[in-house]
């Protein structure tokens, strides 16, 4: 019975959460990989950077986890804190360098001016933000999509094939797959719009 | 494909907006949907719209891709629901470097530095594991349940729990988990039935017991059709964390505080803890785990849904896990957690977990 199994992660919060260290390094030991793969995936950084978004990920669990609540798993509560503090990192590194280009308009040494082109052709950390919010939804939306339409769009637009290959793969013709891609896609957008709508972040 | 009435705007080209997207129309059918476009706002906003998402599937890859705790699960636990995941792994290279680092990675021996230091602030005097100190937790436990017995009908539930009741222990990986037994039987519960039902002798009972009379401890419904149309529900105290089985009187007064109120009794049928002992009883012997002995309680009680209350050990304190579970696929329905509990707060989140059982529509699932 899964109250029963799950009472391993229930024994290992509750001591957590008393400050027992062992606790926390066995707590340690299972998500770390975990939290590594989220701040990999959220934020294609060097190694170092992540290794240092792993450790906040963990000192802001320290605090988060009284608020752990176990209708979810808590691999889940763990997965949801490593993206709320990759989207931290995200705004702080946006708001430092604004502050950087708002102090190279007083300052003209050529380090300023150096800082302000590389941030230049960097994709703008907002717009990263945006659609990193964006690209979840959609994901909820996928999973809610039929599995037909779903499997359409992943040949169309994850191996992006042509229409004319997965015809040959699905036996369908060209015409009839390019309108039913076309509806699939406008049933995504339909999901797309309730979920925004009812708040799902 | 259709092709196009240019004179009717009615006739909104929504199937070939897509295909106007990609470039894959005609030359002949690009222009009328181009002619289209500078007419219609509504088809040029739809088509905005389509644009967006379509650009998100092709740059955001890993829309496609399961989640990582969905991907730690399945190295960690072997879930893997309808082949789901092992099939998004053949064909996704994004996965399949995601999941060779992740067991390619190594988790240091030791805590990091910078996380051992906010520990320390945020623990100044960090404890750790206890498990010496349960023999001190055991001997306190009465003391904090004892404010209940002060309450006349609640001195009169746990004086009718029979002598007989029994706390089963079983080894598990993670500590033992007790199954906590009683012989209460709720006779006299519910408000009404309290002054309704003639009050119960323990020597009428406890005889009855002992001679195997199964009918004894039976739940003696009100009206039997009524009753046998309810949904039957299941209530269960389980303990983990300590190092023995706890004093009697401790295991009947939290199922005392389980007494189902006359609200609920209206909507369910509830099987009895005597009911559970008595199936315990017969199942000793059987080298059976906890989660098997209850699965088969269920099964032959004809338990449709069970509140299970898992009372864990917790330092000085306890926490408690309740957790409404639908006994046919395992599904927990509903379920409530709070930890740091002292002895009297635990059995008054015990009495407040029969809540659960009002948050889902449980009447609709059983039909």
């Amino acid at each position: 019975m899964a109250s029963i199994n799950e009472n391993k992660d229930f024994s290992l919060v509750g001591q957590c959460l008393s400050g027992s260290e062992p606790a926390w390094m066995e707590f340690y030991s299972r998500f770390e990989r975990l939290v590594r793969m989220v701040v990999r995936r959220r934020l294609h950084n060097s190694e170092d950077a992540i290794e240092d978004v792993v450790h906040d990920v963990f000192i802001t669990l320290i605090s988060a986890l009284k608020n752990y609540n176990s209708s979810y798993s808590l691999q889940n509560f763990v997965c949801t804190i490593a993206e709320r503090v990759c989207v931290d990192r995200y705004r702080f590194s946006n708001a430092s360098k604004r502050n950087a280009e708002t102090h190279s308009l007083d300052d003209e040494n050529s380090g300023v001016v150096y800082q302000v082109m590389k941030s230049s052709n960097q994709p703008c950390q907002e717009e990263a933000l945006i659609l990193a919010q964006e690209a979840e939804i959609v994901k909820r939306a996928l999973r809610l999509l039929g599995m037909k339409c779903r499997e359409l769009l992943r040949l169309r637009y994850y191996d992006e094939a042509p229409y004319s290959k997965i015809a040959e793969l699905t036996g369908i013709t060209e015409n009839t797959l390019t309108v039913q891609t076309s509806r699939c896609i406008r049933e995504l957008r339909n999901i797309h719009q309730n979920l925004v709508k009812s708040g799902y972040k | 494909m259709k092709t196009l009435d240019k004179n009717n705007m009615e006739n909104h080209p929504q199937d070939m907006l897509l295909g106007y997207l990609e470039g894959t129309l005609s030359v002949e059918d690009h222009d009328m949907v181009r002619g289209h476009l500078g007419q219609c706002e509504e088809c040029a906003e739809e088509i905005d719209s389509l644009g967006k998402l379509a650009g998100i599937l092709k740059s955001e890859k890993h829309v496609f891709c399961p989640e990582p705790w969905e991907w730690y699960e399945f190295i960690e636990n072997g879930y893997n629901p309808g082949g789901r995941l092992s099939s998004h792994l053949e064909i996704c290279p994004l996965c399949s470097a995601e999941i060779a680092n992740y067991n390619h990675s190594r988790t240091q021996e030791t805590l990091p530095t910078v996380i051992k230091e906010a520990l320390k602030e945020a623990y100044p005097e960090p404890s750790f594991s206890k498990h010496s100190e349960a023999q001190g937790r055991f001997a306190r436990i009465p003391n904090w349940f004892s404010p209940m017995f002060r309450f006349p009908t609640l001195a009169f539930g746990a004086a009718l729990a029979a002598i007989l009741a029994v706390v089963l222990l079983y080894p598990r990986g993670n500590g033992p988990i007790f199954i906590g037994v009683s012989s209460e039987d709720w006779e006299e519960a519910g408000p009404v039935a309290k002054s309704a039902l003639p009050k119960f002798v323990p020597a009428q009972k406890e005889s009855k017991a002992v001679g195997g009379n199964s009918q004894v401890h039976k739940y003696t419904p009100k009206s039997r059709s009524v009753e046998q149309s309810k949904p039957k529900v299941a209530l269960v105290v389980v303990f983990s964390g300590f190092d023995k089985p706890l004093p009697q009187s401790t295991v009947d007064s939290l199922y005392e505080q389980l007494r189902p109120r006359a609200d609920l009794e209206k909507r369910f049928q509830f099987s009895t803890p005597a009911q559970l002992k008595q199936f315990l009883e017969k199942a000793v012997g059987r080298n059976l785990s906890p989660t098997r002995i209850l699965r088969e309680f269920y099964k032959e009680s004809s338990i449709n849904f069970a509140l299970v209350e898992n009372v864990k050990a917790d330092e000085d304190k306890f926490g408690l896990k309740s957790q409404l579970v639908d006994t046919h696929n395992d599904q927990i329905l509903a379920e409530s957690i709070q930890l740091g509990l002292s002895g009297t707060e635990l059995a008054s989140r015990i009495n407040d977990s029969l809540a659960l059982l009002n948050d889902v529509k449980i009447e609709k699932r059983t039909k």
